[in-house]
């Protein structure tokens, strides 16, 4: 290890002499004047990339550096800026290359694997049947009919969970029992009021029950009067596609997948929970759709981090006014177009499968979807169609299930271990559940079993959102995928697809170390209070889509 | 931001890429100082980038650890590099040896 001695030891400086030297060396003819000098100095650093032939007169092998006589050996021992240069460009170039490399692959890992086959995306055991409505859990808790149907349903949980408990009349007083008190976080007057606020134009409208999976609700409703008689006729199913997304993008939804219906995903039969009445698909429903189309929204990242205080239930509110006023105008669109077409929220069918099946996301630990780059802080809606001229999507695989198998975050942040643990047996992963009580007959009524995943027990989630008095939110906070919209996110999930299990492990404990997913933190409530400040003369848009709060 | 973030990574690359080359050219060293070299000024930027974006996103802990875990060790890295690998030709050069 040695420096390269330059006779007079001058280091750095002789670097600027060597174009001078060498200017000489290649006979560029020196000129009076500052302008001559550097256009001087600018020939002859152009001029060392020419091969030249040596002082020496001899053939310059290696690229004809001048060297003094010393040729192409004494490279090293004379520098040059030729090979600065040279080596810089290369240098650079290697990385810029590698760099390329990088995010080239980062991105097709984040496009994740094309799955052809439904059944290799949705693995099922035996024959599915559609989910009866009425055994949701929303729609059962919120129906006085229900419930006096099935007592038993309210004794044995009460019994199990050594507690007095009924889903309606819990139902009944949801969200209004609790009264704010205004020193603590998370539950005071303001937090109340936005939560209020957040979902009030739905019950102006007289559609939030659609978040109780009610059919027919005033914003979606099953009216077909609107159809254009004349069909638009698009040029290529392609062509379709696009206009659909399109349409589905301008109005708020940052995921549009399109793909078949499939009678195993939709509820039936479906209830009005309104009018405590079944109504069949046939008989009831206006059309026999073809086609689901399934948008994704996403929720605000700070209202969320919140989580379970009542502050996050404006993200999600607001979630669900965006869920009808999107599937609204998406459902409207197709009407114009000359197609019938219903928007749906919750109700007439499971979104997360759909939104599997139509290839924008993978169902995770808490049985939600997980849409990459996002996670699971986002909510869904559904449009049914007859129109089928249209190119469908396929489901995909990001590795984002396989990488629940050894997460857990969600299960370890849940406030009433509804959710299946990692050391469950097979980490909880199964085609029926396996949480408490699953083997108890008639406790697992709300679940749609046969479907390989992650069972959570909604019951119990359930139970915990009537304590708090508002929906917790706590496992969407806690996804190891729940990050914000920043480069470093995308690289960490591109990273996901490639690594092995333990490093899933690893990663998924590193999330919550680097500050991110943490629930029932008040902190964050403040900091959410905050994330209005300089929004004036904010510098990014990501907090005006709801991505990423104050930057 | 973001974007000043990339334009100030940009130069900071472009000024490594060129300081590299340069030393490249006054500096004889082994091989492997040279890797540790080069991956240690990689993390230097990378916990700078993966810093500023944390950051930019008002999560001061990713913030403080991107340039714990990223910067620190490679700052650290080329420090060592220099003072086992780089210095001790540089002091023998000095002295004539």
């Amino acid at each position: 290890m040695t420096t390269e001695e330059t006779p007079d030891k001058k280091g750095p400086q002789d670097q600027s002499e060597a174009p001078e030297n060498q200017a000489s060396e290649l006979k560029v003819p020196p000129t009076g004047g500052e302008e001559d000098k550097l256009r001087t100095a600018l020939r002859s650093f152009f001029k060392l990339f020419e091969r030249q032939p040596s002082s020496g007169g001899g053939d310059s092998t290696g690229g004809g550096a001048p060297s003094g006589g010393g040729g192409q050996a004494d490279l090293l021992d004379d520098p040059s800026r030729r090979t600065f240069f040279k080596r810089a460009a290369i240098g650079g170039g290697i990385a810029l290359a590698g760099g390329g490399l990088t995010y080239a692959g980062a991105k097709v890992a984040i496009s994740g694997r094309s799955v052809d086959d439904m059944d290799e995306a949705i693995k099922t055991e035996g024959t599915i049947k559609p989910m009866d409505q009425r055994n949701v859990i929303l729609t059962f808790a919120t129906s006085k009919a229900l419930n006096e149907k099935h007592p038993e349903r309210n004794e044995q949980y009460s019994k199990l969970q050594n507690k007095k408990f009924h889903f309606y009349e819990g139902a009944s007083h949801f969200e209004h029992r609790v009264p704010w008190d205004n020193s603590k976080p998370g539950y005071t007057q303001l937090d109340k009021a936005l939560h209020h606020a957040a979902w009030n134009p739905l019950k102006s409208a007289e559609t939030w029950t659609m978040a109780h999976s009610q059919p027919n609700t005033r914003v979606l409703g099953w009216d077909q009067s609107d159809v254009e008689k004349e069909k638009y006729e698009f040029k290529s199913e392609r062509d379709a596609a696009w206009a659909i997304k399109s349409a589905a993008r301008v109005w708020g939804a940052v995921r549009c997948g399109i793909t078949r219906r499939d009678r195993r995903w939709d509820y039936d039969p479906l209830y009005d929970i309104e009018k405590s009445r079944t109504l069949t698909w046939e008989r009831d429903f206006p059309f026999e759709p073809k086609t689901v189309i399934v948008m994704a929204m996403p929720m605000d990242y700070d209202a969320m981090a919140t989580a379970p205080f009542w502050t996050a239930e404006a993200a999600i509110g607001h979630g669900y006014v965006v869920m009808a006023q999107i599937a609204n105008q998406m459902a409207k669109f197709l009407r114009g177009l000359g197609y019938q077409a219903v928007g749906a929220g919750n109700d007439l069918g499971m979104s997360v499968a759909y939104g599997v099946a139509a290839g924008i996301g993978e169902a995770g630990r808490h049985s939600q979807l997980m849409v990459p780059g996002i996670g699971p802080r986002v909510r869904l809606c559904k449009v049914y169609t007859d129109f089928e001229f249209v190119e469908y999507d396929k489901p995909h695989d990001w590795g984002m299930a396989k990488f629940c198998l050894s997460c857990g975050e969600c299960a370890k942040a849940c406030p009433s271990n509804a959710l299946p643990k990692v050391e469950d047996p097979g980490s909880g992963w199964g085609y029926q559940p396996q949480y408490e009580f699953s083997d108890e007959p008639g406790y697992t009524w709300n679940n749609h079993t046969g479907v390989l995943k992650f069972h959570s027990d909604a019951k119990k989630c359930f139970d915990f959102w009537l304590e708090n008095d508002s929906a917790c939110g706590n496992c969407v906070t806690a996804c190891t995928y729940n990050e914000p919209d920043y480069w470093h996110h995308w690289l960490s999930m591109a990273s996901t697809t490639v690594a092995p299990g333990f490093l899933h492990t690893l990663m998924s404990h590193m999330h919550p170390m680097f500050g991110y997913g943490a629930t029932g933190d008040p902190s964050k409530v403040k900091k959410f209070w905050e994330t209005g400040k300089g929004m004036r003369v904010n510098s990014s848009m990501k907090n005006n889509i709801a991505t990423a709060g104050r930057s | 931001m973001e974007s000043i973030q990339w334009f100030v990574l940009g130069i900071l690359f472009t000024l490594c890429v060129l300081g590299f080359s340069y030393a490249s050219i006054r500096v004889k060293a082994p091989w492997y100082a040279w890797a540790v070299l080069i991956g240690g000024a990689f993390l230097v930027m990378f916990g700078i980038a993966w810093a500023g974006s944390s950051f930019h996103e008002d999560i001061y802990t990713s913030g403080a650890l991107g340039l714990t875990l990223f910067t620190g060790p490679g700052i650290a890295a080329m420090v060592l590099a220099w003072r086992y690998w780089v210095a001790p030709g540089l002091k023998g050069a000095d002295s004539g040896n």
